[in-house]
């Protein structure tokens, strides 16, 4: 797993970029929407990931371009103008949660990392999909089941992960944009990661089992 | 081996020595091999999930969106233009604390600081407060994207910590000079985000 | 010296120190808080007390509430790298000078709630004449604001 790998996704030369910053800078608004039309689906993926509701996500877009457009000339291009702005969108999206919290339980199975992950009963699970992610992808139902299981988790866990898998974001990163330590991370990770398995691998055998006795039919009805 | 560990295998949080000895040991112990495929099976799950989501948002909703954005920072461009004294006036204060007290956040969002230090934790920040003639930001040691070149003498916090609470840093100002504000929310208001 | 011009001596040097009238050597910081309760009641009503402070009160966020009260004040001498604890009606605090130039104070300010549980430790670094506001607030959405401003 390559952090650095899952940010350089876009294939942006941030060279170009960075020449875009300085004309938006300069006034140029064409230069500022290019930077727009490159990055919006991404910044509302990771939006969408955290709140979970469209309408939401596309405010906080808003708000983040607005909010970069506004500070670029404290932009310095340490890092790239994506990386910068993803962080804008994510704590656009944390202030979101926390004034517009919806009632959802905390997490009270958020044991201590170290306790979880020793208990066989809450450790993770090995592979489950037959190392086709792509594919499952394009079923519907897989697709309205991840949906449903990032719908399930705390917004604290789903925050996480989609920090983690959408962005790359290190741990302390992480702890940084969330306000709280690696190891809450950490442990908030592992939560988020074993529900979303749970919840994922029962479709699966419920899937295996509807193949086999599609199969079963398929075959007693061909020896009949 | 434990779980956290593969899971800080797969994320690319262990220095080099640790992860070849893990690696070592994955060789030998097939179910934990499998363990940490499947950490990268569900990263793939969730960011394709969330990519596609994106994909399928029909594009006029961003061309909308542009538009908005593009009116955002008019407005914007012309409220730094505004003076002091109108800019920390507020719509009338909705029911609610929180509400009331969120809902000023909002509309001054370019005048606080968000040096938010959630519970328990130490966080360093250095956190600077330009003058009267511009707009508050804050710049940290950590990932925070916004940084600073102060304009006057503002305000520094320099550390804050906040046991049970999330602080908040924001700077008035008015005729009498700068005030800085350090607002503690307790945590049971901020848990279960 | 005679006891008389001895005792005007000690009592014109304890006066500079609290009032702070003296030129400040440098290390040295005269500190001021006042602690207020903020609640909303049926009447609004600022303390008169809280003259030097009711224009910041009446703006945002503080409009969060309409009725300020002041529980207690006061002035606190600070030596740099030594903290002094002040009682508060509500809690606690200890400020300490950890620096100052003519024109800025740098200070560690701890607070604890009325349990004696630390709610906050910062370190600001802010202008002389400056007023620095720690607000906390409790279950009830009271709020607790310490006031602090250094020459």
């Amino acid at each position: 797993m390559n952090k650095e790998g899952q940010r350089a996704s876009t294939g942006r030369d941030p060279v170009d970029d960075r020449e875009l910053v300085e004309s938006a800078r300069k006034g140029d608004r064409d230069a500022f929407r290019t930077l727009f039309e490159r990055y919006h689906r991404r910044a509302y993926a990771l939006a969408f990931g955290v709140l979970r509701h469209p309408d939401d996500a596309l405010d906080v877009v808003q708000d983040a371009f607005i909010k970069a457009h506004k500070y670029l000339d404290k932009f310095e291009g340490n890092s790239s103008f994506y990386t910068w702005l993803y962080r804008i969108v994510m704590n656009l999206a944390i202030d979101h949660l926390r004034k517009h919290r919806r009632a959802k339980p905390v997490e009270l199975d958020e044991q201590h990392l170290e306790e979880g992950a020793a208990a066989g009963d809450d450790a993770l699970l090995p592979k489950f999909l037959g190392g086709n992610p792509g594919r499952a992808l394009l079923d519907k139902e897989i697709r309205a089941r991840i949906d449903q299981a990032l719908g399930e988790l705390s917004e604290n866990h789903r925050a996480v992960l989609v920090m983690r898998e959408l962005e790359g974001m290190s741990y302390e990163e992480m702890a940084q944009a969330m306000g709280c330590s690696k190891g809450t991370i950490m442990s908030r990770l592992f939560h988020a990661r074993k529900n979303m398995q749970k919840r994922l691998v029962d479709l699966m055998e419920g899937r295996r089992v509807t193949d086999d006795e599609t199969e079963d039919a398929a075959a007693s009805g061909s020896r009949g | 081996m434990k779980d956290a560990d593969l899971m800080s295998l797969a994320d690319g949080e262990l220095d080099e020595r640790e992860a070849r000895d893990l690696e070592d040991k994955l060789a030998r112990d097939p179910i934990a091999r499998g363990k940490l495929d499947a950490v990268g099976e569900l990263g793939e799950l969730v960011r394709g999930h969330l990519e596609l989501s994106a994909d399928a948002v029909p594009q006029k909703k961003f061309d909308a969106l542009w538009r908005e954005i593009d009116k955002g920072i008019e407005r914007a461009s012309a409220e730094s233009e505004s003076t002091p004294a109108t800019k920390n006036e507020a719509a009338p204060a909705p029911a609610g604390f929180l509400r009331r007290v969120g809902r000023w956040f909002d509309a001054h969002r370019g005048h606080i600081i968000s040096g938010v230090v959630g519970a328990g934790a130490v966080a360093t920040l250095a956190l600077i407060l330009r003058g009267p003639s511009g707009d508050n930001l804050a710049g940290t040691k950590g990932s925070h994207p916004i940084d600073t070149t102060p304009v006057s003498a503002p305000a520094e916090i320099e550390s804050l910590d906040t046991p049970g609470g999330t602080g908040t840093v924001f700077n008035l100002e008015d005729d009498d000079g700068d005030t800085t504000v350090i607002w503690v929310t307790p945590e049971d208001t901020v848990e279960g985000i | 010296m005679s006891p008389r011009i001895w005792l005007a001596t000690l009592a014109l040097g304890l006066g500079l120190g609290v009032t702070g009238a003296s030129a400040q050597p440098k290390g040295d910081a005269e500190c001021s808080y006042i602690e207020i309760s903020a609640t909303n009641d049926k009447a609004a009503s600022i303390d008169p007390d809280l003259k030097s402070l009711e224009k910041k009160l009446k703006k945002p966020p503080f409009t969060a509430w309409n009725n300020f009260k002041k529980l207690s004040g006061g002035g606190s001498s600070l030596t740099k790298n030594k903290a002094e604890t002040i009682k508060l009606k509500q809690g606690g605090a200890s400020l300490m000078l950890r620096d100052r130039s003519a024109t800025r104070v740098e200070l560690t300010v701890t607070m604890d709630g009325v349990d004696g549980k630390r709610v906050l430790e910062a370190k600001p670094a802010f202008k002389a004449g400056d007023w620095l506001l720690l607000v906390g607030t409790n279950a009830k959405d009271d709020g607790h604001i310490l006031a602090l401003t250094c020459k």
